[in-house]
């Protein structure tokens, strides 16, 4: 309180006719989010809105950077063994968590026991069942013994759930949170803001250079920029598509707009009919375009793809060819598969999620003369876990990027992948045999060979339609610097100042 | 000009704009499938968001479609809703209502209660729980709307009844030893009727308005169909570049829904019995 009545006064009286607003303190930064975070525990954390206070508040042992690079955060440095099934943590010393006390690697182990205890039911669970025993020699090191060789240990390190927290103060991280992070949790109303201190003793000296960030929940985008073009909040997270263009217009405005691994795709169930039957799947493949859905769908903004792997990835198969849409050659394996008449399905879109209901009216357009007669039926993104992920024959969903190839393909296409059986209930042999290769070498080269081998054989066997990696885009005053877009679509604030 | 003749006249003019503006939009949705200019679902990538024009009077939408287009053929979504909800509750609320009147006792505690009950929830939170269970579409939007309007005609209708049923004529088919169903149909309906079609007339406004508001939530119609609650609620997110999107549908409901009234008010005026004097019976 104090802090904003000090920036408000030193702010009007240093220059009364600034561009920002008088009212909004100094060195503040305001940015609008779309939805009010529900859980403040990281580990229980599933929201790209609650994604944004985890990294402002807390560390991983890695971090991830806007390049995607793996560098050092809480862990100084690590090593691995040999066979990929040993690594060992060496924690930064010194690192105070907001009340003070230091962090030491039993927080690191605890936090990990408590993810891993099945009662604790964290949603991000099962990406770090490898973790077969942990242990600490001294305060300052972490060793992870895994159940099988795993080359993206430290990449995961980085995610967004895997925060560390006080193993003493757990019971009040659903309301006061306690964190290492550079920013402190000091108030949170949902529905209107939550409040961010700067953290005095964060542990990289000198930083953050912000007074403190406030995430304000306006639920509805055109508010939100509204707010933003009268310079009442300094960024919108997470633009809508259509709006990058005419943003890019306004002079006062910076807006980003960059490739991730966030995907999007009609799902089809492949153990029940119609698609079950691979020629069904691959004719709505060469029905559609997926050029022309980028376009329609996405505005431009985004990159058609085959899988999970964006076409950024060093690891995308740069030789599929994404084929033209060849409505003839669609009926015809239509018809093959029983349909001579074509297929009359329904599609399911998610309500409330703009894009993909987008997406669905799309295919349902571009579909048609391929033989396939959609009608779209749209369902509350709620019910999706009840009622329709991994139970409707044909439905749009989409997932987050996430820190490695191996977690954004294995438990999506792996016939023993935890995803898997919550989306298309996939399973190729070539596939899994690729999969597991890839996660099991240490060899870059190899683990490239692997995933292109895994992207053809579901190329020329696929579990759905993977429609594009979705590009993400946010919107800054001019007089935000030092802020990159990053790709997994949170933010790194520390070295971010208000010119 | 006397006071009754200024009644009539005015009632007939309400009736004779509402009910031309009615027509006219009744007249457009059914014959919007040949005289849309352009297709409503089909898209076109270069004209995205244009705004309205010679070529696009109400502007182009985020697919490119001609929303001129759209909402000639959504209009049919509303009248379907209005027009057929209100069937619904007529044909299920007036039977009631007589019933409630002609049978005092347990028929009547039963049937009123049961209306008490359903008048005492919001007619959107009604509408949305009979719609939240199953997937929607435009008939169960109908039938939801119409249930929640049936209270309001079996409550109306039986106190109509009431009334007759104390009137001489109806004491004297009595004493002829006619039936309850000869009663009812031949001598209480007709009378009724004139308050029943008022009543109705007027709850059409509301029935359309609550089919769009329930399709605006996205219990109606399914996309790409262009029910005008649809339409408005796929607008909002380009509500700051394309505001034509939401004003062409939300002005087009303004329109019938004031024509609608209209010729509801001039049907009451007309068939009032304390507006034109004492009428039937």
């Amino acid at each position: 309180m104090s802090l904003t009545r000090r920036g408000l006064i030193g702010s009007a009286a240093a220059l009364p006719f600034m561009a920002r607003p008088a009212s909004a303190a100094r060195n503040v930064l305001r940015l609008g989010v779309g939805n009010s975070p529900t859980h403040l525990d990281p580990m229980f954390t599933t929201i790209g809105d609650e994604y944004i206070y985890d990294n402002l508040v807390f560390n991983g042992l890695t971090r991830m950077r806007a390049d995607l690079g793996i560098v050092p955060d809480l862990a100084e440095k690590w090593t691995y063994s040999q066979d990929l099934k040993q690594w060992t943590f060496h924690l930064r010393r010194g690192v105070k968590f907001h009340n003070g006390r230091e962090l030491v690697a039993d927080d690191v182990t605890a936090m990990f026991k408590r993810l891993l205890d099945p009662a604790t039911a964290a949603p991000s669970r099962s990406n770090y069942t490898m973790i077969e025993h942990m242990s600490s020699p001294d305060a300052y090191t972490v060793i992870f013994n895994l159940s099988f060789a795993y080359g993206g240990f430290a990449d995961i390190m980085s995610d967004r759930q895997v925060k560390i927290t006080p193993r003493d103060l757990v019971a009040q991280l659903a309301t006061k949170p306690i964190g290492t992070g550079p920013f402190m949790f000091q108030s949170y109303t949902p529905g209107d803001r939550m409040v961010l201190a700067k953290n005095p003793n964060y542990f990289e000296a000198g930083l953050p250079l912000l007074e403190g960030v406030e995430l304000r929940i306006i639920p509805e985008m055109s508010v939100k920029i509204a707010a933003l073009r009268a310079g009442d909040i300094d960024i919108v997270w997470q633009i809508p598509l259509d709006q990058v263009k005419p943003l890019s217009a306004d002079p006062k405005l910076r807006v980003d707009s960059v490739a991730t691994g966030s995907w999007d795709a009609a799902i089809m169930n492949n153990i029940n009919p119609p698609f079950n039957d691979v020629r069904v799947r691959r004719a709505f493949n060469i029905a559609v375009d997926k050029r022309d859905v980028v376009e329609l769908t996405l505005f431009g903004e985004g990159v058609p793809t085959i899988s999970p792997i964006p076409p950024t990835s060093p690891f995308y198969a740069k030789d599929i060819v994404i084929p033209k849409a060849d409505p003839a050659a669609s009926r015809k394996l239509l018809a093959e598969a029983g349909h001579p008449d074509g297929l009359k399905i329904q599609l399911i879109v998610p309500v409330g999620r703009p894009v993909r209901e987008r997406l669905g009216v799309t295919l349902q357009q571009l579909a048609g003369p391929g033989g396939f007669d959609i009608s779209v039926q749209r369902v509350p993104f709620s019910s999706y876990d009840a009622e329709v992920s991994g139970k409707a024959p044909f439905y749009i969903d989409g997932y987050f990027a996430r820190p490695t190839v191996d977690t954004s393909t294995y438990e999506f296409l792996h016939s023993n992948g935890s995803w898997n059986e919550r989306l298309w209930h996939y399973s190729n042999a070539a596939v899994d045999k690729a999969l597991d290769a890839a996660r099991e070498t240490g060899d870059a080269e190899k683990e490239k060979a692997d995933y292109i081998a895994m992207q053809q054989a579901l190329n020329a066997d696929p579990c759905g339609f993977f429609a594009y990696s979705v590009n993400y885009a946010c919107a800054y005053r001019q007089w935000v610097e030092n802020v990159r877009t990053h790709p997994m679509q949170w933010f790194d604030l520390r070295h971010a100042t208000i010119g | 000009m006397s006071g009754a003749a200024l009644g009539q006249w005015r009632g007939s003019r309400a009736l004779r704009i509402g009910g031309c503006v009615v027509a006219a939009i009744i007249a457009l949705a059914v014959i919007s499938p040949w005289f849309a200019p352009y297709s409503a679902v089909a898209f076109d990538v270069r004209l995205r968001f244009a705004p309205p024009s010679a070529a696009h009077f109400f502007g182009t939408d985020e697919f490119g479609r001609d929303v001129f287009s759209r909402v000639l053929v959504g209009a049919r979504y509303s009248l379907a809703m209005g027009f057929g909800a209100m069937a619904i509750s007529v044909i299920a609320g007036v039977p009631l209502g007589l019933l409630a009147a002609f049978h005092r006792g347990f028929a009547e505690a039963a049937i009123m209660r049961a209306v008490d009950l359903l008048i005492s929830l919001p007619p959107i939170l009604l509408g949305l729980l009979i719609l939240a269970v199953t997937p929607p579409n435009l008939w169960k939007t109908i039938v939801a709307v119409g249930i929640v309007y049936i209270p309001i005609l079996t409550r109306l209708t039986r106190s109509v009844a009431l009334g007759l049923l104390e009137e001489d004529f109806v004491q004297a088919a009595r004493a002829r030893g006619e039936g309850a169903v000869s009663i009812l149909a031949r001598e209480i309906l007709p009378n009724a009727w004139p308050p029943i079609i008022v009543e109705s007339g007027l709850r059409v406004t509301f029935a359309i308005l609550l089919g769009s508001s329930l399709s605006f939530l996205g219990l109606g119609p399914q996309p790409p169909s262009s029910e005008w609650g649809l339409m408005i609620a796929e607008s909002r997110q380009f509500i700051d570049r394309a505001p034509w999107m939401g004003l062409a549908p939300g002005l087009s409901l303004c329109a019938l829904l004031i024509a609608v009234n209209l010729f509801g008010e001039g049907l009451r005026e007309r068939l009032d019995p304390r507006l034109s004097g004492r009428g039937r019976a």
